[in-house]
């Protein structure tokens, strides 16, 4: 068996944080993933915003990680190789707001937010001319920044991996045992040993607290609905715009997203904890709240309709560890649990530290960033092509994604195996068509380079397969 | 650098007769093909029912492609280049210069004209807002086709079908002739889009349900497609959730319209038409930009493939006329008028130049028996086609001698 | 559908009349018709309707062969001929054009090859 000075459970953007945290420190660790990708859970699903952190009560945890994690962000998107946009977010409000938005500016001043100022109608209109015509005012962040959670949860993985981490991926803890010092986490048909071990499971926080005894939580699941517009409908909005947070969260917004793609969403409706089903009734809400904060969008221009569910335990995050033991927990990860996942990981290595947890001298290892085609110069591209021809070979004619970034994206260090999994990596797939052409090219590349059957090719792992097997 | 008089970007039926059209002058052209043969869609229409007009005969897609094909493959003002995916098109000082990808590294081409003929690709299922969860066993009705019919695949056990359009129903006869039960068809208006000899041939041979006025809300399933939603709709088209019911099934095809694929000239600027979603073209199929053309499902989505070969012909002649400085310039452009009993026109615009032939297809708002479809100049019938009936669906053409044009180009539908 | 009447739109034109076959004193009658073709086609569908058929076989390295009858054949005979087709031996060097099965299901029709997808590249 092996044995590990730290175990994590999930990959979602708080384990992953914590992952290549602990393994720049030279910690030997290891993460155990459930799905056969990293950034499977409510990680994947979300707004994808860097939020300044004005939203959160002064005091709580959820302020103090959201202002912390948007420091360390543009810094670690440098560091990873991914994308950020620092573009700043608007909340948005028609005069009868201005209270509101002050109090929200007041209480961002507070948090320690870094400027933040009112924007009055005329400027706020040239700098987004798609507000609706009753907006009159906005607080606007420009610490506020746009990012790719799920290009960030991955990138912190390989991170994670290339400074020696262990990352397993379909290992579902169903058992954790403590044996003398340390804990042996078992899926069923394999074991790891650990010295401490971090529950990062999102929304199954509570049923691994359940194996060690560890306290559970009064929490509910949380379903947020969104719509993602093609890359036509770029500058429909520059910077995320917010309508006014009330009681329920932060409400539906218009965002661009990292890539250029629009997105509207999310709805927040109580679900089941793994309901991430997307109803007519969301698209209805989407559609009428929207108008609140901009003009009609193009609908005609959706191309995929998506959902995330996010845990939510009383008013504030719990990050704590059971007494007398080297087992800690993280539940109620909501929002700003994205922009604060950097700074819980930085907070629960120290802790683990003063813990007793072993660090080794370390030498940093950075992640190669991907070859992206779509960022090289004609003169890159064509020495790169002289390299290797598959980067002249189109796949994805909607997104420019070449055989060459697909065959990256399989031989990167964590090596997805889903046609998801290159799909975050790498964008085939991502656009107009969704697939439509591109698919069966796709998987053909996918079968020759993992050596198996195009049958046993899946979406998203488990049993989803994409074509059947023939009858004989 | 390769130079060109004309370059025509997509091989498919389109690109073909362009390419026809564009030697028929005297002028050369190069095609640009991104699949690694010509004949584009064509040859995953393994189906017959192609260039009745054409050449006469009943025809599967690949062998209509490959009468092209032959055609073309001897002329040596045409060369062609597969594998070959364009990035960008640029409008230079005296014509375009545009750069493709391939594995031979990036192919610069100097032309004086472009003629795009990229056809069109599927509506997916977000672009029909069709809610649930994301399982995999959904595909467009043209990727499953693909799969099935090229690479010999199988997409699944059970599947329905959403939209009855004729690549819906085509598919339908497909899945069942491999072995996959067909639950059933559903289309949400009242009746199905396809002609009726797809009805008869791909849905009432095989007994296969065909649910109108009803459309699926949404999927269920986590990993893979477990079943479907099914549910009424009203007359405003909204499904009446009440009666809504479950439908277990492993494959969903959507088969719910096409949109041309013609994003790669959105920064040129060109007059959008909504009703083709694609950009306004005169009577020889030139765009806004001068020396650049459109023809074929790129320029609005026909129904027949000989529509596009001949739109595609036209086009190439056009431009192939144009690239000779044989295209006369300077006369007046107007919009060509019709009534309310026509969606559009493709072309939009004509030239009142006198001088040859314009081809002027089109569309009805709805079906007709028995009408005369007229087009009047000046005040004056130009050109008159009496029709036992049309249908929404299908393409109309009129050929109107442009001699005879006075003022503008008036087009009516006369309902007997 | 019932043996005695059969209702079926017309595909000999665009105009698509919709027939009404019945056998009356043994003898077919169409209705609804608006000229002899029609008629004609009618008959045809009601007694015995002649298909097309296309088809894709399967290749074993991968790809498939699209294939079609020469001319119509009895739609009765449908799936028979799809088996014969599935269940051909491979052909060494298919190409386009060249007959996949002569007289398949003894219908008087061959199997001809209308296309050849295999990996290229």
């Amino acid at each position: 068996m092996e044995k590990y000075g730290v175990a994590i459970i999930g990959a979602g953007i708080v384990g992953a944080s914590l992952f290549s945290e602990l393994a720049r420190k030279g910690v030997k660790v290891v993460m155990l993933e459930k799905s056969a990708d990293v950034s499977d859970g409510s990680t994947k699903a979300n707004s994808g915003i860097v939020h300044a952190g004005y939203d959160p009560i002064p005091g709580t945890l959820k302020a103090k990680f959201n202002i912390r994690g948007s420091q360390i962000y543009p810094s670690m998107c440098q560091r990873l190789g991914v994308g950020i946009c620092q573009c700043g977010t608007l909340v948005v409000a028609n005069e009868s707001g201005r209270e509101a938005l002050e109090q929200l500016l007041h209480r961002g001043i507070e948090n320690g937010v870094s400027g933040l100022r009112i924007i009055e109608r005329e400027e706020l209109h040239e700098m987004e001319p798609n507000l609706a015509d009753n907006i009159d005012i906005a607080l606007f962040a420009p610490t506020g920044a746009v990012i790719s959670p799920y290009l960030v949860c991955i990138a912190l993985a390989e991170e994670g991996v290339v400074n020696g981490g262990v990352a397993k991926l379909n290992f579902e803890v169903n058992r954790i045992e403590k044996v003398n010092d340390s804990y042996i986490l078992g899926n069923g048909t394999e074991q790891v040993e650990a010295d401490f071990v971090i529950n990062c499971a999102g929304v199954n926080a509570n049923t691994i607290n359940a194996m060690v005894g560890a306290p559970t939580f009064d929490t509910h699941y949380v379903k947020g609905e969104y719509l993602l517009l093609d890359k036509s409908q770029n500058g429909f909005v520059n910077r995320p715009i917010f309508p006014l947070p009330t009681k329920a969260g932060k409400g539906i917004l218009a965002t661009p997203t990292l890539h250029g793609n629009i997105m509207l969403g999310p709805t927040a409706i109580p679900c089941e904890p793994n309901d991430t089903t997307v109803d007519a009734e969301g698209i209805a809400i989407i559609k009428e709240k929207i108008k609140l904060s901009v003009k009609e969008p193009n609908y005609k221009k959706v191309i995929k309709l998506f959902a995330g569910v996010r845990v939510v335990s009383g008013d504030d995050f719990v990050i704590d560890k059971l007494p007398n033991s080297h087992f800690y927990y993280t539940v109620g990860i909501c929002s700003p649990g994205l922009t604060a996942a950097p700074a819980i990981a930085e907070y629960l290595c120290e802790k683990l530290v003063a813990d007793g947890m072993e660090v080794s001298v370390h030498k940093f290892v950075p992640r190669t960033p991907y070859v992206t085609t779509n960022d090289l110069s004609k003169k890159q591209l064509k020495e790169l092509i002289k390299k290797d021809a598959s980067f002249g070979k189109i796949v994805c004619r909607c997104e420019k994604i070449t055989e060459g970034e697909v065959v990256e994206a399989l031989n990167s260090p964590l090596h997805p195996t889903t046609v998801d999994g290159i799909k975050r990596r790498m964008r085939p797939t991502m656009g107009r068509c969704q697939g439509g052409f591109c698919l069966p090219k796709l998987i053909k590349i996918m079968s020759r380079e993992l050596d198996v059957p195009e049958e046993e090719i899946t979406l998203h792992g488990n049993k989803s397969e994409i074509l059947a097997k023939d009858k004989d | 650098m390769i130079c060109t008089q004309v370059l025509i970007i997509g091989g498919g039926p389109g690109g073909l007769a362009a390419a026809h059209g564009v030697a028929s002058v005297g002028a050369n052209c190069l095609i640009l093909e991104r699949d690694n043969r010509l004949g584009g869609i064509l040859n995953q229409c393994i189906h017959n029912g192609f260039g009745l007009h054409r050449f006469n005969e009943e025809l599967t897609g690949p062998e209509y492609a490959h009468r092209w094909i032959d055609i073309i493959s001897t002329n040596p003002h045409i060369n062609a280049k597969l594998n070959c995916f364009v990035t960008e098109i640029q409008r230079t000082q005296d014509g375009f210069l545009t750069t493709a990808m391939s594995a031979d590294g990036l192919l610069e081409v100097e032309s004086k004209a472009v003629i795009l003929t990229t056809g069109c690709r599927e509506r997916a299922a977000g672009s029909i807002l069709l809610g649930g969860t994301r399982p995999s066993g959904i595909y467009t009705a043209g990727c499953a086709q693909k799969f099935i019919n090229i690479e010999g695949k199988s997409v699944g056990k059970k599947a329905a079908i959403l939209g009855s359009g004729d690549i819906g129903l085509i598919m339908a006869r497909r899945l069942i002739c491999e072995g996959t039960e067909v639950v059933g068809i559903y289309e949400i208006m009242p009746a199905s889009g396809g002609l009726a000899r797809n009805i008869t041939q791909c849905v009432r041979d095989f007994n296969i349900p065909l649910h109108l006025s009803t459309t699926v809300t949404r999927v269920a399933g986590r990993d893979r497609l477990e079943g479907i939603f099914v549910a009424p709709v009203n007359e405003k088209l909204q499904p009446v959730y009440e009666l809504e019911k479950f439908v277990p099934c492993d494959t969903l095809l959507l088969s719910v319209g096409l949109l041309p694929e013609n994003e790669i000239l959105s920064k040129f600027g060109l007059e959008w038409t909504p009703a083709t979603n694609s950009f306004a073209v005169d009577e020889f199929f030139m765009t806004d930009c001068e020396g650049l053309f459109l023809a074929g499902n790129v320029l609005h989505v026909n129904d027949l493939v000989d529509n596009v070969s001949s739109e595609g012909e036209f086009a190439g002649t056009s431009a192939g006329r144009y690239a000779l400085g044989e295209l006369s310039k300077g006369a007046e452009r107007v919009e060509i008028g019709h009534d309310e009993h026509i969606k559009y026109t493709a072309p939009k615009y004509i030239h009142l130049d006198h001088e040859g032939t314009a081809q002027i297809s089109f569309r009805v708002s709805k079906n007709y028996k028995k009408v005369i479809i007229k087009a009047f100049s000046g005040g004056k019938e130009v050109s008159r086609k009496p029709c036992p009936a049309v249908t929404a669906g299908e393409m109309q053409t009129l050929i109107i001698d442009k001699s005879k044009l006075i003022d503008g180009l008036y087009l009516e539908v006369e309902v007997l | 559908m019932s043996n005695n009447e059969l209702q079926t739109i017309c595909i000999r034109c665009p105009i698509g009349c919709h027939l009404t076959v019945k056998r009356e004193n043994g003898e077919i009658v169409v209705s609804g018709n608006n000229c002899p073709r029609g008629a004609e086609y009618g008959k045809q569908e009601f007694t015995n309707p002649m298909r097309t058929i296309t088809a894709v076989y399967k290749l074993k390295n991968g790809g498939t062969i699209c294939v079609r009858t020469n001319k119509a054949v009895e739609k009765v005979k449908y799936f028979e001929i799809l088996r014969e087709i599935h269940s051909a031996p491979e052909p060494k060097n298919p190409k386009y054009g060249d007959t996949f099965i002569s007289n398949v299901y003894n219908t008087g029709a061959d199997v001809i090859i209308t296309a050849v997808n295999k990996d290229e590249d």
